[in-house]
């Protein structure tokens, strides 16, 4: 009997979904995209020039990389993140620019190697250990900038000028390798994420860890594997950074991690876990480099910049915050928070003036 | 304004204005009077124009089947959700519920099923934490005690007040859950299927506690399941059908057959050893024509502190129960078994196969399955289809080489919500928006993935009405009759004697009886669990 009943409603409830705020939900933060690109192009000509957009893209192609493992790590749930994204990348540059003597494919393994180790540690002790995620993620940051600076004796290390890592720097049909590889990275993931088993698990164990043990899930495992694919994540994003600029710097990376966290919950995965996409998340990096361009293009002092970016941050969060039903309510619940912001903005100025 | 239902109020029914009721005083002496209740969710009608009179002094059960509208119904009076059309009447004044708050205020006070309790903070504080008793924001210990004791003796509770909660048995905590609406002078209490996790004497002593508030003058609204319940404590029953009301009677003229009859709409079969049907099995293997290994073998199982030296069997096509008190180790032996729990010595067989599971995974390449006992926190991810969580368990089921299968997926739900007759709007629905049966018939949906040699029930039945339950046991007893063996736990001594073939009765983590279901009764099994 309920059989039939099963098959057509499916499709009728996606069309009456269509214009619901769940619709606009589920349709993840594009519009918020395509709203910054024709505020972009309205605020500046230069903005929608070939250049500029291949300048933003090339740049969001590392806070890129790192913000897709960051999502495997936070839809996995379990208060999941992971802190030491930025400091691993510094390290696993240093690493690979040690490893030059033995060619390209020693600096690739080089930083690859030491973004999988880090990672393996971190699950290592969330996983296993059942440590707290932000606590032993916060330790390896600590030890992997030590390591970093200790390794290269605080100096950036240059390679070589006829390194054959700089093909990671070139352009395909007018294309930087950095965004093929980072649009590459994004398709993989979205895809494993979606159509693998291992992929829904992820987000079985995100919804629900303890409902994923009883099923025979292998809880551990996937921990641990998310936190290998962060780690892995970050190799691939010390590779690009460094192609870029020639350079293994041991201050790398210093706050990708939190731009990177920053772009997974724009994007639309909380940190609670359980739901979001890659796909998501690609597109939380854009908005948020495409705003700092933005400003950028504006002349914007920097530190007002950052300000601009923490609030959007915010304000994305409290529009995006699942349980509220509407916008509206949304809109009401923020109020407060509203009037707090408003409060220390004209503190500022008048402290300032 | 007698004439308020012309023009000037477009929107009021033609005939008597509702309100004219209240001014001629027609519900005098209740405490809460609803009338015209409706309450629509997306999709679904919830409440159908409601009445219903509650009187002070007297316990009053709302009875249905999940998704009848009881929920829906206790929740309207409390203040967590506001009603489409109809109105709410406290003493006998028109009030506009909009938040637990307001409710509390009028002395309405709801005891929800799940304990909202702060485990590791002290009883005193877990019953004042509405309203903690404080001089210039300081909390003081003498305050607490003084607000706490009264309550406590109340209660009938000899404990510490400043004991921690969670140092307490359910039962203990459930008292302390009602106590919370004493301590705010509730004169309306709704009680949430107060007994679920209850051990017999601790219902007997919930009930005293009730009796005697009751007493006192305070209405008690009970939303429960067990007919038992019904027919111990309550004064009147109403009875709910898809969120319209059948009856409202005395309890003394409704026999339990009437309110299951009021509930399903239809006289349901009762679930008796015939209809089961497995004889023709039994008869093979007990009478030693076919030799076949016992499917499930534990033999001298112990894990210290919770349960010791378990030994015992499941035969091919055989049911066995599990009875005994909250906290007597059941579930830890069935969780020992799957995998869940570690255990420290024995050895678990399966078809006479030696086996050391150390987790579910290892269980189910075993050939185990269990049915955990809290489907919302152990069984299903809410958030999750219907589709997505029936496979939950078994996704090679609906994959190849690690990639699923839409199309597998998509026939593997409808064959399942088919054979199981899961009531939804479709596959594709978040299984969280389900009644609490049909969730349940989706966390058992993994039974069905395979054959598996040995299937573990944990309290299969739970919150899950009449009608589902049948269902249920009938799901079960395929399970069995296919040759499998089965161990079901459960804390409803009729659902053991119903489905079982044997009962195994288990008191402080140790097995002290084995009971053909044929020669059973409720007191033989009780005795044995309690001594």
């Amino acid at each position: 009997m309920s059989t039939e009943v099963a098959t057509p409603t499916p499709q009728k409830q996606n069309l009456r979904r269509e214009w619901t705020p769940a619709a606009l939900r589920k349709a993840g933060a594009l519009p918020a995209l395509v709203v910054v690109l024709i505020l972009g192009s309205a605020l500046s000509p230069f903005f929608m020039t070939i250049d500029n957009i291949r300048n933003v893209l090339g740049l969001a192609s590392i806070i890129g990389l790192l913000a897709v493992g960051q999502g495997f790590v936070i839809i996995a749930g379990g208060a999941g993140i992971d802190l030491s994204i930025g400091a691993t990348l510094a390290l696993a540059a240093i690493v690979g620019a040690k490893m030059a003597p033995y060619g390209p494919v020693g600096v690739i393994l080089g930083a690859l190697f030491t973004g999988l180790f880090v990672g393996t540690i971190n699950g290592l002790g969330i996983a296993f250990g059942r440590l707290q995620p932000f606590i032993i993620t916060l330790g390896t940051m600590t030890i992997a900038t030590g390591a970093a600076f200790f390794l290269s004796g605080s100096n950036p290390i240059r390679l070589r000028g006829d390194n054959a890592l700089k093909w990671l720097s070139t352009e395909v049909f007018g294309i930087p390798v950095p965004v093929i590889v980072f649009v590459l990275t994004v398709a993989i993931a979205q895809i494993v994420l979606s159509k693998t088993v291992f992929g829904r698990q992820i987000y079985v164990l995100g919804g629900n860890e303890e409902a994923a043990h009883f099923a025979g899930i292998p809880v551990v495992r996937h921990r641990m594997t998310v936190y290998m694919i962060s780690g892995l994540c970050a190799g691939m994003g010390a590779l690009v950074l460094m192609s870029r600029l020639q350079t293994a710097d041991p201050a790398y990376g210093h706050g990708y991690e939190l731009a990177a966290i920053a772009a997974v919950v724009v994007g639309g995965a909380p940190l609670t876990g359980g739901v979001g996409t890659i796909r998501g998340v690609a597109v939380g990096v854009l908005i948020i480099q495409f705003i700092t361009n933005i400003l950028d293009l504006l002349n914007v002092n920097p530190y007002i910049q950052a300000m601009v970016q923490g609030l959007i941050l915010i304000a994305v969060v409290a529009l995006n915050r699942r349980g509220s039903a509407t916008s509206v309510q949304a809109l009401k619940r923020s109020v407060p928070l509203i009037c707090g912001l408003a409060l220390g903005a004209i503190l500022l100025f008048g402290l300032q003036h | 304004m007698k004439k308020s239902w012309l023009p000037i109020h477009g929107s009021a029914p033609l005939g008597k204005h509702p309100d004219s009721e209240a001014r001629n005083g027609t519900f005098d002496g209740t405490v809460v009077a609803l009338r015209g209740i409706s309450k629509t969710y997306p999709g679904v009608q919830a409440l159908t124009s409601v009445d219903l009179d509650i009187f002070p002094g007297t316990v009053h059960a709302i009875s249905g089947e999940n998704g009848a509208g009881k929920s829906t119904l206790s929740k309207v009076i409390c203040g967590l959700e506001q009603p489409d059309a109809g109105e709410v009447y406290i003493d006998n004044k028109r009030v506009h519920l909009t938040s637990p708050q307001d409710a509390r205020l009028l002395g309405v006070s709801a005891v929800p099923q799940e304990l909202s309790l702060v485990p590791h903070m002290s009883v005193a504080e877990n019953l004042c934490v509405a309203a903690f008793p404080a001089r210039s924001g300081m909390v003081s210990r003498n305050a607490l005690r003084a607000k706490a004791q009264p309550v406590l003796d109340s209660l009938g509770l000899s404990i510490d007040p400043f004991s921690e909660l969670s140092e307490h048995s359910p039962g203990i905590q459930q008292l302390v859950m009602i106590g919370r609406s004493f301590v705010g002078k509730a004169r309306i209490i709704i009680l949430d299927e107060p007994t679920a996790a209850l051990t017999e004497p601790e219902v007997a002593h919930l009930f005293e506690v009730v009796e005697k508030a009751k007493d006192a003058g305070t209405a008690f609204i009970l939303v429960s399941h067990r007919l038992q319940d019904l027919s111990r404590i309550a004064d009147t029953v109403t009875v709910l059908r898809d969120g319209v009301k059948i009856v409202t009677k005395p309890m003394s003229e409704m026999s339990h057959d009437d309110i299951v009859k009021a509930m399903v709409g239809r006289p349901v079969e009762r679930f008796t050893h015939e209809i089961q049907n497995r004889a023709g099995i039994d008869f093979e293997v007990k009478s030693g024509q076919i030799k076949m290994p016992p499917r499930l073998s534990v033999k001298n199982l112990s894990s210290p502190g919770k349960f010791e030296d378990i030994s015992f069997e499941l035969n091919p096509g055989e049911i066995v129960g599990m009875g005994g008190l909250l906290g007597a180790g059941r579930s830890e032996v069935a969780r020992a078994i799957f995998g869940v729990d570690n255990y420290d010595s024995g050895t678990v067989e399966v078809n006479g196969v030696p086996h050391r599971i150390r987790n579910p995974r290892e269980a189910f390449r075993a050939g185990i399955v269990m049915v955990p006992e809290e489907r919302k926190s152990q069984g299903l991810v809410l958030d999750m289809t219907i589709e997505e969580n029936f496979a939950l368990s078994q996704p090679e089921v609906i994959s190849k080489g690690g990639w699923l299968s839409r199309t597998r997926s998509a026939q593997l739900a409808r064959d399942l919500i088919g054979k199981l007759s899961v009531k939804a709007a479709g596959a594709g629905v978040p299984v969280g928006t389900l009644s609490g049966g049909n969730q349940q018939k989706v966390v058992i949906a993994r039974c069905f993935l395979n054959d598996f040699p040995v299937y573990i029930f944990d309290e299969p039945t739970r919150g899950v009405d009449v009608n589902a339950k049948f269902q249920i046991y009938r799901l079960i007893n395929g399970l069995a009759k296919g040759g499998a063996g089965v161990l079901v736990i459960s804390s409803e001594l009729s659902e053991l004697l119903a489905i079982a073939d044997r009962i195994l009765v288990m008191r402080d983590g140790r097995l002290v009886d084995d009971i053909p279901a044929m020669g059973a009764t409720e007191e033989r099994i009780l005795s044995s669990a309690m001594v």
